[in-house]
């Protein structure tokens, strides 16, 4: 387990960059907290790492690919309720595709945990206007 | 008659021409480069069918496998096959992908069981009871974990087994065969789904349809009473 404190969006941005350098292809993120915690603005972080900027919320799109040194695809579960709608929007064939992945609203699809092998959860919570708990849990 | 066979379904992407006449294969073509059927099933088809000097237009049924499997793959395979049967005004036929992998191992006597890996410590599952050259299917494809396989298998204690499909050394381990295919063997091909497409109803283009299999929904449950 390990704590980051975030005061500010553009440290939350750099936090992201710190978790990135840990990460491997195949990894996947599940992010939980609630609306406006700041798992956008982590993202920005973690696909700037890798070379891509402009990481933006893929609520409406669903999932948004980014094109870095490793490539990083970015989920929002927010409107997806079951494993079936899951698969039905190809998500487990992303886990082929040797980037990492990063999933919005994990917290969605209960049964994440137990479908995939190598995953992270990541915990943000806020604390304050500007103040966040980033927690990485194993 | 030739037979042109594709399976974009797992990771691995294959085609096939099968001449039944000869009843051997007059070409076989396998990449594994990840999940990029897109790119690599139209100009594996092309250069197949280039090398091994075979026109489109001598190909009399058009074969894909539909499913259950990765749900990008399937599409691709059934649209690709779908438009080129189109074009050339040929019938399709369209197996599932246990189907073609029972038929893939052209076992005589016996239970198959054709288990696809589904990516999600299940499997995609089919049994099949041979019968000379042609299989009788014992139940429709299912997503189960190894324990409902097993449970399954149960009902046939007697027979003998082969295991066939990528997931066919995650069963075998657990019900300890002696032996099993090798991996790449094992995978699902082409070959498999013009064999199986032998004894399918040849059907045209506009019926084939994607087969996708109910994925489970019981689990959420369990998983959130484990989260507790
Ligand atoms: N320390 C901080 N870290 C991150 N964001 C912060 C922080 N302080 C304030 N904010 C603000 O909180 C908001 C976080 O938005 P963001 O889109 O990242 O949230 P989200 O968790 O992705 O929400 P949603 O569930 O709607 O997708 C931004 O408006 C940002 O400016
Ligand atoms: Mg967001």
């Amino acid at each position: 387990m390990m704590t980051f404190i975030s005061s500010s969006p553009e440290e939350t941005v750099d936090i992201g960059r710190q978790i990135a350098s840990f990460l491997r292809p195949g990894k996947c993120l599940l992010f939980r907290g609630e609306m406006g915690a700041g798992k956008t603005q982590l993202t920005k972080g973690i696909a700037g790492y890798f070379g891509a900027d402009g990481a933006q919320s893929p609520t409406f799109a669903i999932v948004n690919e980014y094109e870095g040194r490793t490539p990083v695809f970015h989920f929002d579960l927010f409107r997806i309720s079951s494993l079936q709608e899951l698969y039905s929007m190809g998500f487990f064939d992303y886990l082929e595709r040797g980037g990492v992945i990063v999933i919005e609203w994990s917290e969605n699809i209960p049964e994440l945990t137990a479908v995939l092998e190598d995953y992270c959860i990541v915990e943000i919570e806020k604390t304050g206007d500007s103040e966040r708990n980033i927690t990485l849990l194993d | 008659m030739l037979i042109l066979g594709l399976d974009t379904d797992s990771s691995v992407c294959s085609a096939a021409v099968y001449d039944t006449a000869r009843g051997e294969f007059a070409a076989r073509y396998e990449i594994n480069n990840g999940l990029t059927h897109s790119v690599t099933s139209a100009p594996l088809i092309e250069d197949m069918l280039r090398l091994s000097g075979i026109k489109l237009s001598d190909i009399d049924l058009f074969a894909v496998s539909m499913g259950p499997g990765s749900f990008t793959g399937i599409r691709i395979g059934v649209s690709t096959i779908k438009g080129l049967a189109y074009g050339l005004k040929k019938p399709c036929a369209a197996v599932t992908s246990c189907l073609a992998a029972a038929y893939s191992v052209q076992v005589k006597r016996g239970i198959i069981c054709a288990a696809l890996d589904a990516k999600i410590g299940r499997l995609y599952c089919a049994i099949f009871k041979a019968d000379g050259d042609k299989l009788i299917r014992l139940n429709d494809e299912a997503c189960l974990t190894v324990d409902e396989i097993e449970d399954m298998l149960k009902d046939y204690i007697d027979e003998e087994f082969t295991f066939t499909g990528d997931g066919a050394m995650i069963l075998a381990e657990r019900l300890g065969a002696a032996y099993t295919l090798p991996k790449w063997a094992a995978a699902q091909s082409a070959c498999g789904v013009c064999l199986a497409a032998q004894y399918t109803e040849p059907v045209t283009p506009e019926k084939i349809m994607p087969c996708y299999v109910q994925l489970p929904q019981a689990q959420r449950e369990l998983e959130a009473r484990k989260g507790e």
